[in-house]
């Protein structure tokens, strides 16, 4: 529930608060998003699986965003699109986790309706 | 305990997450990002880099145009005929443009009108400066420049696409213009006071502001100027 306010409260500052990003950095926020993204989906499948550990989640979304900036940034220097590769990685592991989610959400719906029947 | 900690960190995340997804979505939905941002950094990053170059072939032009100044002072030291050839020379610079000005004089901003309807941008139009331009020499003004480019002879002001240049340099026709003129500043401002004057005319579509000020500067005509066919006649 709190995650979900907290959610709330950041997209009605992205749409309230005026901050101006330099233009020059606006590449990078498409990439960081990915990797957030990726960090949340973490986060979820971990809390599920009852393994989650706030300093590693905190951890993996600052470096995964660092990771995936500093390899737009130097994609960027030597014109070679690595981001792409921040993409690919963040893409297919989002899949992965939410596969995973999808499928300990199924179990445990199984297992609350076979309690019922019995 | 340990469940709300981790709760925060997770809501925290989720803000940052939150906040960047709609920054980032109203970044691509605004009108002035249609073009894809990668694009916009490659230009910036040009742009900072002509920029760059610009200022230090302005830096060596002020260095030959020091240069060039000595050796006319030396030249000119103590010789009478020289002297006044040379106060010949800078009289003929200033008619042509070739000298930083100042003096007295008005400044003229220009900027488009807020329109009542609010789609419709309104926008300044090449002959709007023409006429300006016009008028002040009507009034006696001694040198003109429109944004920081002078006003000499061979100064085109015309409508290029959706820009107006002005000794071939492009200014958006939504923005501002200022210009500044060297002159009577009695005389000059009276110009655009008369009952019924461009300016006025104008009013619905051109909001405009003019000053009086004792200490105008106006630059030099900074183009290289090349005669191709025209030659010195008897």
């Amino acid at each position: 529930m709190i995650p979900l306010i907290g959610l709330i409260i950041g997209v009605i500052l992205g749409i309230f608060l005026k901050i101006d990003i330099p233009n020059s950095l606006t590449a990078y926020i498409p990439v960081a998003i990915l990797a957030a993204l990726d960090s949340v989906f973490g986060g979820v499948r971990a809390s599920l699986e009852k393994k989650f550990d706030s300093d590693i989640f905190i951890s993996g979304f600052f470096s995964n965003i660092i990771l995936a900036i500093g390899l737009t940034y130097l994609g960027d220097a030597l014109n070679v699109p690595i981001y792409l590769a921040a993409v690919v990685v963040f893409g297919s592991r989002l899949f992965n986790n939410f596969a995973i989610i999808r499928r300990i959400l199924l179990q445990k719906g199984r297992i609350k309706l076979k309690g019922k029947e019995e | 305990m340990k469940k709300i900690k981790s709760q925060l960190s997770l809501a925290f995340i989720c803000l940052i997450l939150g906040f960047m997804i709609t920054y980032q979505y109203r970044l691509s939905y605004s009108k002035k990002n249609i073009i894809d941002t990668r694009q916009i950094s490659d230009l910036v990053k040009q742009n900072e880099l002509l920029k760059k170059q610009k200022d230090e072939l302005e830096a060596k032009v002020k260095e030959y145009q020091s240069k060039v100044d000595e050796i006319e002072k030396a030249v000119t030291m103590g010789n009478e005929a020289t002297e006044k050839l040379k106060i010949e020379l800078d009289n003929l610079r200033i008619l042509s443009g070739l000298n930083d000005v100042e003096g007295s004089g008005i400044i003229i901003t220009l900027s488009p009108a807020q329109s009542l309807q609010s789609n419709y941008q309104n926008q300044i139009y090449a002959t709007d400066l023409l006429d300006i331009v016009n008028e002040l020499n009507a009034s006696g003004a001694e040198a003109i420049s429109i944004n920081e480019e002078r006003y000499t002879s061979r100064t085109q002001i015309r409508e290029a696409g959706a820009y107006i240049k002005i000794n071939d340099t492009k200014f958006s026709p939504q923005d501002k213009f200022i210009i500044k003129a060297i002159g009577d500043s009695n005389i000059l401002e009276g110009a655009f006071k008369m009952p019924g004057n461009i300016l006025e005319q104008n009013s619905d579509r051109i909001s405009y502001k003019i000053e009086k000020s004792n200490d105008i500067k106006i630059v030099k005509f900074s183009k290289k100027i090349e005669y191709k066919y025209a030659r010195p006649g008897r």
